[in-house]
C-alpha cells in the first residue's frame, strides 16, 4: 500500500505550483493514500491531491485560514497508526522531545509533522517520526532556500519503507530510501 | 508474481534507486512491471 506524504505547499504565496518533475512521478492509480501536513492554502490543491488518491487527509497549517481541517488526525493505514499535524503548535519547531510528547498523546507508531520544510526521518524508542519538508521547496522564515522534497510511505504489514524524492540543485529528481519496522 | 518490493530487497545494494521506485516511468523499473501485472490480474478476474 502506497501513501503519498506532502505538505507545506504555499500555493500561491510562496509557489506557484508543484517542481514539473513531481507532477510528472505524481500519477493517479498508484497510491491509495494521501497524507499532507497542511499549508496547501488553495482549494485548488486539495482537488489536484484529490484526483492522486481516493483517500486524503490534511491537517491545517497556520496558513490555512478559512479551513476546516482539523488541528490533528489519527489515521490507521495497514497495522499501523498514524498522527498527523503541521507542527506549528509544536514548540520549539521540531524540537525532537515536544514531537515525541505529542506521539504519547495521541498513541500513534508514525508521526508526521511538517512546518520546518525540511525533510527528516527519526526512529525514537520504536517509534518512527516523518517529516515530508515542502513539496514546492517554499521559503520559511528562517531559511531562504529549500530543497523541495516528499515522502512516499510502502506499508506492507509491519514494516515501512521510505521513498524520500526531493530535487537536486541540478534539477534532477534524487530518490533515497529508509526502512523501518514496527516494534512488537 | 515477484512483488517489486521483495526484488528491491534482495537486489538492494545493485539496484539504482533512481530507477527502482514506485513512481518511477523507467521501463526496467520493477514497480512498472507490477502495476501492468496488476492490471492483467483485475482484467482476467473480471473475465473468469
Amino acid at each position: 500500500m502506497l501513501v503519498l506524504v506532502l505538505g507545506d505547499l504555499h500555493i500561491p504565496h510562496r509557489a506557484s505550483d508543484l517542481p514539473e518533475k513531481f507532477k510528472k512521478l505524481l500519477v493517479p492509480g498508484k497510491i491509495q493514500h494521501v497524507v499532507c501536513t497542511g499549508n496547501l492554502c488553495s482549494p485548488s490543491v486539495l482537488s489536484y491531491l484529490k484526483t492522486l488518491a481516493n483517500d486524503v487527509h490534511v491537517v491545517r497549517g497556520e496558513f490555512d485560514q478559512g479551513s476546516e481541517y482539523p488541528d490533528e488526525k489519527v489515521v490507521s493505514i495497514g497495522l499501523f497508526k498514524v498522527g498527523i499535524c503541521n507542527g506549528y503548535q509544536i514548540i520549539p519547531w521540531g524540537d525532537q522531545e515536544s514531537l515525541a510528547a505529542v506521539q504519547r498523546k495521541l498513541d500513534v507508531d508514525i508521526l508526521i509533522t511538517g512546518h520546518t520544510h525540511e525533510f527528516g526521518t527519526r526512529e525514537r524508542e520504536g517509534k518512527l517520526f516523518v517529516n515530508p519538508g515542502s513539496a514546492t521547496g517554499a521559503y520559511t522564515v528562517l531559511q531562504e532556500e529549500v530543497t523541495p522534497s516528499f515522502v512516499l510511505m510502502d506499508v506492507q504489514g509491519t514494516s515501512v519503507v521510505l521513498f524520500v524524492y526531493s530535487v537536486q540543485a541540478d534539477g534532477e529528481v534524487n530518490v533515497s530510501r529508509i526502512d523501518f519496522k514496527k516494534s512488537q | 508474481l515477484t512483488q517489486p518490493r521483495e526484488k528491491a530487497r534482495i537486489r538492494r545494494e545493485s539496484e539504482d534507486l533512481n530507477i527502482n521506485n514506485p513512481l518511477s516511468t523507467a521501463k526496467e523499473n520493477p514497480w512498472v512491471i507490477y502495476y501492468q501485472d496488476e492490471d492483467l490480474k483485475a482484467e482476467i478476474e473480471m473475465d473468469v
